[in-house]
């Protein structure tokens, strides 16, 4: 096999990455273009990002989604948790097949049909839309994403290690509390990268699922640019890039370190 | 062949003694996982300060068997007993009892030391005492250097060696071991079995250790039971299970066997007089039952029988060719066909130096062997 940088797979490498982020890139360099006109360069300033701070609508909207995504997270993070340990232990349970790929359905149905589905159900609970509702439908899609995170690495965990804990003398809390927790401590925290993420950029559910006084920057951005892009959505939207890269990259680069030990502590195994 | 085993050294014999308490007792135990039976009905007591060895090839039950001691197994029939206490009911963390695994199981976000803290925190010691004890248990495998390492920083054989302070770390009454060494390297594993002996009798602990390696076992055990299929076959120190395996079973699981069929003639008060197919007669020491007319395995290991060019004057001889020859530097191994076309093999110490041998292939040989050298086995 040929491994080396041909002028085919050069191509193909730049041909891809630029479908993929010359639009990102756009976007983040007009956020620093200094003229009112979004699509004319008149050199570079950050007098968006400063006017972008001082918009109460958008600042609210973003502390909406700041709240919303902190709060879902960490309860999805919780609830995914649960839920991985329930599929990856108690493997004798009736319909664990079934349940386990319950899990995975979220992951791919249609954000329309989540959105519209949940709204139903708040509706038909006689519940006011608001704040409560988007968290709640924001732990709703994210915990599965948390539930996958954590069962994967579940699924490779030396179960000896907890038999170990048993044996030397401590209760199964403590056991989980002690050496299963921190162990799979890295993966949990991704899940909850992952879950924080998601509710920071989701639009299509939080449109269904919101009220008054709950708007959350995604929706902002887009009912703005309903009434054209203006450079201050630009730099807006550039924080958010931001964020959500940083997150995910985080997220990704725990599980890789994780795996890279693991993969380091079996070498070691076989070699012994 | 490792035949010197501790209980010749100190005559610690409480199985011979028809008074003495076993420490643990297994009562009729099964455990059956669903249609499969992982231990049959099986009843052993096991003695205060013993080296006891379970071996026995993959999936016959062994691991299970150490398994329900140290309370990872529900018991499906029958029940265990650890100093005359019915453990049933007695969850792991509560038994006196310590593990060492198979895959040691070091706590990968401790280091060397948290490791061997971790149980005697957990009954709640003073601090000063554990550090104390930490340290005792650390020159005890001479692994002090290695206190603040990751397990992920040591090699294979340091692993080892804080799995089993970990494991001793809070005295308890009985240790498992479970493929101890079975991750080492040979060489390594071999110092480490003498090591393991000499630990177990300067700590006065019970040892139970679970093992498919058969030198391995005869090298640390006082006691051997043998299982198969979720029975054990045979209980007995090394030397008896080695010279008087009570069936073919046993006598081929450890170490190498030659098996002749033939038909006892004559039983008579001290020998056997048998035929082979072939008309050869063959005496061997009587061991108590059988008839005559019946068809048997007159069993002898490699190293009781002589090989020779000319017929020897002892009562059993039987002629054959020579097949193969292996040298493997202490010993020479002859495959001799004989004239029923059984192959049998003789291992002959190389005492002398010496490159050239009397003895080569396609050579018409005789094979001899002492009446008290072989044995009669029915099954």
């Amino acid at each position: 096999m040929n491994r080396s940088w041909t002028p085919f797979n050069i191509t193909s490498v730049v041909l891809g990455f630029a479908f993929l982020y010359i639009p990102i890139i756009i976007l983040i360099i007009y956020s620093f273009n200094a003229s009112k006109l979004v699509t004319v360069w008149a050199g570079f300033s950050t007098q968006w990002y400063a006017q972008a701070f001082q918009n109460a609508g958008l600042m609210s909207a973003a502390w909406v989604t700041i709240r919303v995504g902190l709060i879902s997270a960490t309860v999805a993070t919780v609830l995914g948790t649960m839920a991985a340990l329930a599929l990856v232990r108690y493997n004798v349970f009736r319909g664990r097949f079934l349940f386990s790929g319950m899990i995975y359905a979220p992951l791919v149905m249609p954000e329309v049909i989540t959105g519209l589905s949940l709204l139903l159900l708040f509706v038909s609970m006689g519940m006011d839309r608001g704040i409560v509702t988007v968290i709640l439908a924001h732990i709703t899609f994210s915990m599965c994403f948390v539930a996958v995170v954590v069962q994967s690495r579940l699924i490779s965990f030396d179960r000896s290690l907890e038999e170990a804990a048993l044996d030397l003398g401590a209760t199964p809390a403590r056991t989980f509390a002690q050496i299963t927790l921190p162990i799979i401590a890295p993966s949990i925290f991704a899940g909850w990268m992952l879950a924080f993420t998601l509710s920071l950029d989701d639009l299509v559910i939080a449109q269904f699922n919101s009220g008054p006084g709950a708007t959350t920057l995604p929706m902002k951005i887009f009912s703005q640019v309903r009434l054209g892009v203006t450079p201050e959505i630009n730099a807006v939207c550039a924080i958010l890039v931001a964020a959500v890269a940083s997150g995910v990259i985080i997220a990704s680069v725990l599980l890789k370190r994780q795996e890279v030990r693991r993969m380091r502590a079996e070498q070691l195994a076989a070699q012994a | 062949m490792n035949v010197k085993s501790s209980q010749q050294r100190r005559a610690y014999q409480p199985w011979e003694d028809a008074e003495a308490v076993p420490f643990i007792e297994f009562r009729n135990v099964t455990k059956r996982y669903g249609a499969v039976t992982a231990v049959d009905n099986l009843s052993l007591s096991i003695y205060e300060r013993e080296f006891f060895a379970l071996l026995g090839p993959s999936g016959c039950g062994k691991t299970t068997l150490m398994r329900m001691l140290a309370g990872f197994e529900e018991i499906t029939e029958g029940a265990v007993y650890l100093a005359g206490e019915d453990l049933s009911s007695t969850p792991p963390y509560r038994r006196p009892v310590n593990m060492m695994f198979q895959s040691y199981a070091l706590f990968p976000h401790m280091n060397v030391e948290k490791n061997i803290a971790f149980g005697l925190k957990q009954e709640g010691m003073p601090k000063a005492e554990i550090a104390d004890r930490v340290a005792e248990m650390l020159s005890l495998v001479k692994m002090q250097d290695f206190a603040s390492r990751k397990p992920d920083q040591l090699s294979g054989g340091q692993r080892q060696r804080v799995a089993l302070a970990r494991s001793l770390a809070k005295q308890p009454k009985l240790l498992l071991l479970d493929e101890p060494l079975g991750a080492l390297d040979r060489k390594l594993r071999e110092e480490t079995q003498f090591e393991l002996v000499d630990l177990q009798e300067s700590l006065g602990i019970t040892f139970m250790i679970v093992t498919h390696d058969q030198e391995e076992a005869m090298t640390v055990a006082d006691r051997i039971a043998v299982m198969e299929h979720g029975k054990i076959v045979q209980v007995d120190p090394p030397v008896h299970m080695y010279e008087r395996p009570n069936n073919r079973y046993v006598a081929d699981f450890l170490g190498n066997i030659n098996l002749v069929e033939a038909t006892i003639d004559k039983i008579s008060k001290d020998v056997v007089t048998l035929a082979t197919p072939t008309g050869n007669v063959l005496t061997v020491n009587h061991a108590g039952g059988g008839s005559p007319e019946d068809k048997v395995w007159v069993a002898a290991r490699p190293e009781k029988l002589s090989i020779g060019l000319q017929k020897p004057k002892q009562v059993n001889c039987l002629p054959g060719e020579v097949w193969d020859i292996a040298y493997l530097g202490d010993l020479t191994i002859y495959k001799v066909k004989l004239d029923s076309g059984e192959f049998v093999k003789v291992s002959v110490l190389n005492q002398t130096v010496s490159e050239t041998r009397d003895i080569t292939w396609e050579d018409q040989v005789w094979l001899s062997f002492e009446p008290e050298a072989a044995m009669i086995l029915a099954s």
